[in-house]
């Protein structure tokens, strides 16, 4: 069973469900979940068998690439193809008949780019796939694209990749040349250059602070569409790449990515607390997430990195899906136009205030159990920079538990504001039933995020999967740790409540606000003002540089051409000048000298007949000398 | 033989030429101009002269009588020109004498 | 040797004259010049054994030609206006023209080797030359008459002119 087929077949499986859905565009849904659901079960079985394979194949004379799927590849190969799965059975519902062939093949697509990134060994493989999981969420980004916004979110995700991305491959390609480009073979990286383009690669791809414009403009695309890319795989890319190369790494790049996870995750919950759209609550809220699986990263704790990843998947995916069942029976995504929904859709509001808990890290939820590790290490590691003399590392652990208050806070708000606060709808929901394609994914999704799911001691910080995928269970000693967070999120819930709960003087004028006029407030609405001051100095900065090169361009060109004009009339001018003096002066000079000649001969012819007869005897006289000497 | 070599004679008469030939075109008097002539005929006279000592048909001889004939004569005519130049320009100086436009 | 220092003596008196005939500017000395001059080179004559030559110089030359030029120079002169005095023009150039014959003269006089004999005369030079006159050069002597009396008719002719325009 240890053969590289499986694995292959597994791989393309997606792709192919996505071509045939293209071409046979009547069965274009079931084929395409088929063939996913294909995929997954391939994939399961070869999990439960413990498959491990690694290959090196001849690409061009004299270069290999490889495939590895080891542990964690395979692990996170199953996530993918589950979630996928999962996705494409509540696209069957969510999207219109006529999109689905172009959808699925995206889908599929993008579902068979993700798991060759996962699956490859070599790193320029795997940046080739990195690149290719780019364009295939350009794709699905800009789904919708006669919409201008889509199209220029689409742009926008692509191009921020991009740039991350130049610093990702000159550090592959140094690294290659320093040492492998095989994963499987990497040592101990001590070039910091090397490991800084490394992580800001992975912080393109992942969103994390000076990259993360693009996630919350991602929104355009279809909902489903956010839960597979945005939620559960693309984004977890970086922080697979970063378990890959992380104990490599030196350990100024681990710190640093420990400070840009903190950094971002107080940043994306910040922004979270002020949106109105449920989507875009929910983008930075991912944005959150990821900085602080980096800073988990960062902090050394891979196993607890990897496991938030596991189970974030889960939650934010299901919480995807629901605001999707949400906007697509309330017909809108801003929450100011909801509340009291909770009353007509019970059933939706448990799923998503389960899922909403597990994002919280309540405990009794899978959240709790992964953020636990990450608060935990993180912790550890800043008592040990305070031995060391670096007291500020505690910043960092602070930074942390605010943003677990933070979060508390946001998500108990979107839940709040969504069904039970007073109904600000203008129309009453519709009371048709729920599509079971819809329906069971999230079930299952909301089930996944249950504490008891993943493992059995529901207040530690491990679970069965970081075995299967090869870590060694994060060992802590109990702390205070579990204590402090689970406090700071019942503050943020009762916080909340205090500022929104119902019949609260906020909440009846909750329809109209825009955003909060306080600094805070508006810092936090208008996400730190990251985006404008990129359009401002890079895009202005580009077009000034633009106007300044053409203006030189203009001069220079345009000088140049009337410089060489009015060189060729001077030149004219010049030898006409030329010919006017030394043509004619020579002219005149033959003819002053014949006239001189002339004078001098006719001299000769005197009227002196002494000067007739002294010229005779000179002549004379030459005469004798030429014929005697 | 101690008798002077001919050398000396005939430097003598090329002197004497010279000496003619420098009369002849420094001096402004035409008369000046004419006595420069017969030196310079004197001169050729003595070279005669002096060439038929060594001829015993005293061909040199015969040839400078001849010359000083003529030298004569011209003499003779140049005067009688000079007179009637005189008479009608009223002057003797060759500076004066000229009608050919330079 | 006595030739020598009588050819030198005759030679020296010639030079004086011509140089006092170049330096001066008065005409009527010029002639005075001319004169010893004339008579220098008759006594070179006779030292030449020309004697009949010296005769006819002394003859003609000192007695014919010199009076003729003094005529003229008394003729063509103003009393009022002092005595004739001649200027001298380009002296340089004619210093040069001059020198720069007298030069080649000599030098080709100096590269020539004279190694002749000087002949006696055996009969009388007066005789000798008249036989000469009318046996060899017969036409020559013709011809010179003729001059002569081409040279008689002009000069009266030019003379009567002039006085004619008187």
């Amino acid at each position: 069973m240890n053969t590289g087929v499986w694995m292959i077949l597994t791989l393309l499986l997606p792709l192919m469900g996505g071509m045939l859905a293209y071409t046979f565009r009547i069965q274009a849904a079931r084929i395409a979940t088929g063939f996913a659901f294909l995929a997954l079960a391939l994939s399961s079985l070869l999990l439960i068998n413990g498959f491990n394979w690694s290959t090196r194949f001849l690409w061009i004379p004299e270069f290999h690439l490889g495939w590895r799927v080891d542990q964690l590849a395979l692990v996170l190969c199953t996530l993918v193809l589950l979630i996928s799965f999962l996705v494409h059975l509540f696209s069957v519902k969510y999207m219109h008949v006529h999109e689905h062939p172009r959808y699925f093949l995206k889908l599929g697509f993008f579902t068979t780019a993700m798991l060759g990134l996962l699956m490859a060994d070599h790193l320029l493989l795997l940046f080739i796939f990195w690149e290719v999981v780019g364009f295939a969420s350009y794709l699905l980004i800009g789904f919708y694209h006669e919409k201008k916004e889509a199209a220029k979110s689409a742009k926008w995700a692509f191009l921020t990749n991009r740039v991350a991305d130049v610093a990702l491959l000159g550090a592959i390609l140094s690294l290659g040349f320093e040492q492998s480009f095989f994963l499987s073979e990497l040592t101990a990286i001590p070039s910091v250059w090397i490991g800084a383009g490394l992580l800001i690669g992975a912080m393109g791809k992942s969103a994390q602070l000076p990259f993360s414009g693009w996630l919350p403009r991602a929104m355009t695309g279809p909902t489903p569409v956010s839960a597979l890319i945005h939620a559960a795989t693309m984004v977890a890319a970086g922080v697979y790449l970063m378990l890959r190369v992380g104990p490599f790494l030196p350990e100024v790049v681990l710190t640093c990515a420990a400070i840009v996870g903190a950094l971002t995750a107080f940043f994306g919950a910040f922004t979270a607390v002020t949106q109105h759209d449920v989507k875009q609550v929910l983008a930075y809220s991912t944005v959150s997430q990821l900085g602080f699986m980096f800073l988990g990263i960062g902090v050394g704790a891979f196993e607890s990195s990897f496991f938030h990843l596991w189970t974030h998947a889960f939650f934010k995916a299901g919480l995807f899906l629901a605001a999707g069942v949400l906007m697509h029976h309330v017909g809108t995504q801003d929450m100011r136009q909801m509340g009291g929904l909770g009353g007509s859709m019970k059933w939706l509001m448990t799923l998503h205030v389960i899922c909403g808990m597990a994002l919280a890290g309540f405990p009794l939820f899978s959240g709790f159990m992964s953020k636990e590790g990450i608060l935990q290490a993180t912790w550890s590691w800043a008592e040990q920079q305070t031995a060391a003399g670096y007291s500020e590392a505690h910043l960092v652990s602070y930074f942390a538990f605010f943003t677990l208050f933070l979060t508390a806070w946001y998500i108990a708000r979107q839940v709040w504001m969504i069904y039970w606060t007073p109904s600000r709808t203008v129309a009453s929901v519709e009371g048709s039933g729920y599509h079971w394609q819809m329906g069971i994914p999230l079930i299952l999704l909301s089930i996944a995020s249950l504490g008891i799911v993943q493992g059995f001691h529901v207040f530690s910080s491990s679970g069965w999967v970081m075995e299967l995928a090869g870590f060694s269970l994060a060992a802590h000693a109990g702390s205070l740790i579990p204590f402090v967070s689970s406090g700071l999120v019942l503050i943020g819930f009762v916080h909340c409540y205090g500022l929104y709960g119902p019949r609260r003087f906020y909440v009846q004028h909750y329809a109209q606000s825009t955003y909060p006029p306080s600094i805070m407030g508006r810092l936090s609405y208008f996400g730190w003002y990251v985006d404008s001051l990129y359009d401002r100095v890079l895009s202005s900065g580009y077009v000034t540089v633009a106007k300044g090169l053409h203006w030189f361009d203009k001069k220079a060109v345009d000088g140049t051409v009337n410089a060489i004009g009015v060189s060729g009339v001077v030149f004219a001018k010049f030898l006409s000048l030329v010919d006017t003096y030394v043509v004619d002066g020579f002219v005149q000079l033959t003819v002053w000298i014949s006239r001189q000649v002339g004078r001098l001969a006719t001299r000769i012819q005197s009227a002196n007949v002494q000067h007739q007869i002294a010229w005779l005897i000179f002549v004379l006289i030459l005469l004798l000398v030429f014929l005697l000497f | 033989m101690t008798s002077v070599p001919i050398h000396y004679y005939l430097i003598l008469a090329g002197f004497l030429f010279s000496s003619g030939l420098l009369i002849v075109l420094m001096k402004r008097n035409i008369v000046f101009v004419l006595m420069g002539i017969e030196l310079m005929l004197n001169a050729a006279h003595l070279n005669f002269a002096a060439f038929s000592r060594f001829d015993s048909k005293l061909d040199g001889q015969v040839m400078a009588v001849f010359s000083v004939v003529l030298a004569a004569a011209e003499a003779a005519i140049a005067l009688a020109i000079l007179l009637n130049i005189y008479k009608k320009h009223h002057t003797s100086d060759l500076e004066d004498l000229k009608e050919l436009k330079n | 040797m006595t030739e020598s220092v009588f050819f030198f003596l005759f030679s020296g008196m010639a030079v004086a004259g011509v140089l006092f005939m170049l330096f001066t500017r008065n005409v009527i000395h010029a002639a005075y010049g001319l004169v010893v001059v004339l008579l220098s080179v008759a006594a070179l004559y006779v030292l030449l054994n020309a004697q009949f030559l010296a005769v006819v110089q002394l003859l003609m030359y000192a007695g014919g030609v010199v009076v003729l030029l003094v005529f003229g120079i008394m003729l063509t002169t103003r009393k009022q206006h002092g005595p004739p005095i001649s200027g001298h023009r380009m002296v340089p150039l004619g210093v040069v023209a001059a020198g720069g014959f007298f030069g080649i003269l000599a030098t080709i006089i100096l590269q020539q080797d004279f190694a002749w004999v000087p002949v006696e005369s055996a009969m009388d030079q007066t005789k000798q030359i008249g036989m000469v006159f009318l046996t060899d050069h017969l036409v020559a002597f013709e011809f010179i008459a003729v001059v002569l009396l081409a040279t008689l008719v002009g000069a009266s002719l030019l003379a009567k002119k002039s006085s004619e325009n008187d």
